[in-house]
């Protein structure tokens, strides 16, 4: 029963690696922000353009729209997570890319340490390029979701809007005003607290590091805090980060673009940008970039 | 070397980690070679103790020193003076008690007594951290004392048999294996002293039960890393406040979802270390037993967690009197058993109200049985399990959102809310509990048409095919917090 069973497994193995070029995608769909991060972070690992132009960032900027960027820009920005881990995947992996765009709002958030195990595991790696089939993007289940989001989109009412197309669009979408004042209390209570001056220098000092290194490198580094609402943007903690970077890579030294402080920019939670926001945002980053 | 900013923490020692999978190999390779074999103890104690100390090594401090409060204790209840017996299994019993007291439950006792500020007694307890796997090892520890103790009295009803030997060393030796033994160390199953040291002789790789082995690691790695692991990709929604903007439906399937994570989860893990504990010649108790078809809540606790169900009958509800004390007192102590097991489960309220829902559900149930006799049918039969179930799952929700307010609100949206249905979730929640549905469904299938067994080697490729094409991220085993 043993043998048979690995045998088995095997071939199913096999019959999946050859069927996976046939396979429609007509219902295909990432499940959720998560996968997407690996998926996102695989794609980038596996693109064979070294100097693909970049944008690393948190969920924030995820929100910042890809059709606009542009297929010379790869988006590392993770939900969850911050602009360290897209920073690391470019440095461990040695590619240069052209330009860097740099989030810079959730500087103190923490290196996806499971994802960067992940995606950068050597092994996993090797792997990924023997087969398809052992990435994220072509996971059976990817498959399975799909065709079950598209038997519901045929039940669904037809007054109602179509879904998006997968997770890894961005999903910032108003909500109603109650939801959103929990939201940006939330927030609030968060963005708030002044941070450890000691923590927020260590990653000061990291993402220097990091930039100058890819300065070097050839790389073109262009910062950029994305505008939040007006009653978030004051808090300590955003305005803590704003004055260290200030200090540490100042606009006459290094490339960045600012956004007017004073309009209430349309947010779905008081972080999250709408979509017209968003897009309008991700065209002066990519102009100014250009530049 | 290329200079960096990151380096890489060294990665955990989980059962679904590389590094534990090379511990495990090597070990086995050690254990099994033929001029090693008296040694055996050894090699499977010190893997057990690289296992443990593995990310934290200071931990290893306090299992020797809960190891060693056994093995003293126990030694003298069955070596020493017959007078001093009472004594030293107070004594034994006390000091486990009072190690995982200190660690489980100082932080919450210190902070509500002297505050968590900065320099406070509650602040320097916050910061003593919950050793991994105490909750299981201190139980396992309590199930030696007591037994040896029972054991050497006159009128023992358990029979149990001789679990100390006279030499302190060998006995040592054994009891550093029986609380470190490494597939059951940080979350179970708690195996009993009885059952475990009749167990510890020399073992041959001819003795090994490959077909446990296979099944149980295959059937639990799918579990965990296909089900589990997915599902809480969905279920981190749970949260507050991100459920807040879910639909009815969202909320439904995320609740469900998050039942068939912790029963992936826990399930798969207590089959991976029944697995593990097989491949080295030692047989672990089974800790679950299909528990969401079970048609009342006294049949969810034969089958959930069994392991510590039944180490929570045997050593805190019959020495409380049981069902011996007539019907009121039964009710007392059935909500008494499964507020402390709810206490054991964590240092927070939430747990105390989840295992008092189950007390107070298992007391109600048996007050009705009293009354009501329902008839045996398979429609009333679903429905029961259908029940059952439901009121499982909502209680899961405390071990999910640890503010009862939270809970309270999320109950509250499941009734009221407006969003739209997310779709992809609700799809997603579903492709990954399938498997959990399937598998309750091949169990009942094979009872009533034993021939499918010959088709058994098709479902096991799938499930190695799936752990390797569709994993999830690594996450950690739930029941590791306890």
């Amino acid at each position: 029963m043993i043998k048979r069973s690995i045998i088995t497994a095997l071939a199913l193995l096999v019959i999946y690696h050859l069927a996976l070029p046939h396979l429609s995608r007509a219902y295909y769909w990432i499940p959720g922000q998560l996968r997407a991060n690996y998926l996102n972070a695989q794609e980038y690992i596996h693109h064979p353009k070294q100097d693909l132009n970049v944008m690393v960032g948190s969920s924030m900027a995820n929100e910042l729209n890809q059709e606009i960027l542009g297929s010379q820009y790869a988006k590392l920005t993770f939900p969850a997570g911050g602009s360290f881990t897209g920073l690391e995947i470019i440095d461990q992996t040695g590619k240069r890319p052209s330009v860097i765009l740099l989030e810079t709002n959730t500087l103190l958030k923490e290196i996806d340490e499971p994802l960067l195990a992940d995606v950068l595991s050597p092994w996993r790696r090797k792997l990924r390029e023997i087969s398809p089939i052992f990435r994220e993007a072509n996971r059976p289940s990817n498959f399975q979701i799909g065709l079950l989001d598209g038997v519901a989109g045929k039940l669904r009412k037809p007054q109602q809007p179509p879904a998006i197309q997968d997770a890894t669009t961005p999903v910032a979408k108003p909500i109603d005003s109650t939801l959103l004042e929990t939201m940006m209390e939330v927030h609030r209570g968060h963005l708030k607290k002044t941070p450890d001056p000691k923590i927020l220098a260590v990653k000061i000092e990291r993402l220097g590091a990091l930039v100058d290194k890819s300065t070097l490198a050839g790389s073109k580094c262009v910062f950029f805090e994305l505008p939040i609402h007006p009653s978030l943007a004051g808090l300590a903690q955003p305005v803590a980060i704003r004055n260290a970077m200030a200090a540490r890579f100042p606009a006459d030294k290094y490339h960045w673009v600012r956004f007017d402080p004073n309009p209430n920019y349309d947010t779905s939670d008081g972080i999250h940008l709408t979509r017209p926001v968003a897009d309008e945002v991700t065209r002066k980053i990519i102009a100014e970039a250009n530049n | 070397m290329r200079p960096s900013c990151y380096a890489p923490p060294p990665p955990e020692m989980l059962f679904t980690s590389l590094p534990f999978v090379i511990l495990v190999l090597v070990a086995f390779a050690i254990y099994y070679l033929p001029l090693l074999r008296p040694w055996q103890i050894t090699v499977l104690t010190v893997t057990s103790i690289l296992f443990y100390s593995w990310e934290d090594p200071i931990l290893v401090f306090l299992l020797i020193a809960s190891i060693l409060i056994n093995v003293v204790t126990s030694y003298r209840i069955a070596i020493g003076r017959k007078s001093a017996q009472r004594f030293w299994a107070i004594m034994g019993v006390s000091l486990n008690l009072g190690l995982l007291f200190f660690f489980k439950y100082g932080p919450l006792v210190a902070q509500s007594l002297f505050g968590g500020d900065h320099g406070s007694v509650g602040h320097f307890f916050m910061s003593i951290p919950l050793p991994i796997g105490i909750s299981f090892f201190t139980f396992q520890g309590i199930s030696l004392v007591i037994e040896v103790y029972r054991s050497k009295q006159p009128d023992d009803p358990f029979h149990y048999p001789e679990m100390v030997p006279d030499s302190f060393s060998e006995h040592l030796k054994n009891t550093m294996l029986f609380k470190a033994f490494f597939p059951s160390l940080v979350a179970g199953p708690i195996i009993k002293a009885h059952e475990f040291y009749p167990q510890i002789v020399p073992k041959t790789l001819a003795e090994i039960n490959w077909s446990v082995v296979f099944r149980s690691l295959v059937v639990g790695y799918f579990l965990k890393m296909v089900v589990a692991d997915n599902l809480k990709d969905s279920t981190f929604w749970i949260e507050y406040p991100s459920f807040l903007n879910q639909s009815r439906l969202t909320l439904v399937m995320l609740l469900f979802g998050y039942s068939m994570q912790i029963f992936a989860d826990f399930a798969g893990y207590s089959l991976i270390a029944i697995g593990l504990a097989a491949l080295f010649g030692y047989k672990l108790p089974q800790n679950f037993n299909y528990p969401y078809i079970s048609r009342s809540f006294t049949e969810f606790w034969q089958r959930w967690h069994i392991s510590l169900s039944t180490w929570l009958r045997e050593y805190l509800y019959i020495p409380l009197g049981g069902n011996r004390k007539g019907n009121v007192r039964t009710y007392v102590n059935l909500f008494i058993v499964m507020f402390l097991g709810g206490l054991w489960h964590g240092a927070a309220w939430s747990y105390a109200v989840w295992g008092s829902f189950h007390g107070l559900a298992l007391a109600v149930e048996r007050f009705g049985g009293n009354w009501i006799r329902l008839p045996k049918h398979p429609v009333i039969s679903i429905i029961q399990a259908a029940l059952v179930f439901s009121f499982v799952t909502i209680a899961w929700l405390l071990f999910k959102l640890p503010k009862f307010e939270h809970v309270l609100g999320y109950l509250n949206a499941m009734i009221h809310s407006t969003a739209p249905n997310n779709y992809w979730m609700v799809g997603h929640v579903l492709t990954y509990s399938a498997p959990v549905a399937l598998y309750y469904g091949w169990h009942l299938l094979k009872q009533r048409c034993p021939k499918v067994h010959h088709c058994e080697f098709i479902l096991f490729a799938i499930l190695i095919a799936a752990i390797v094409l569709d994993s999830g991220t690594t996450g950690t085993f739930i029941y590791f917090q306890f």
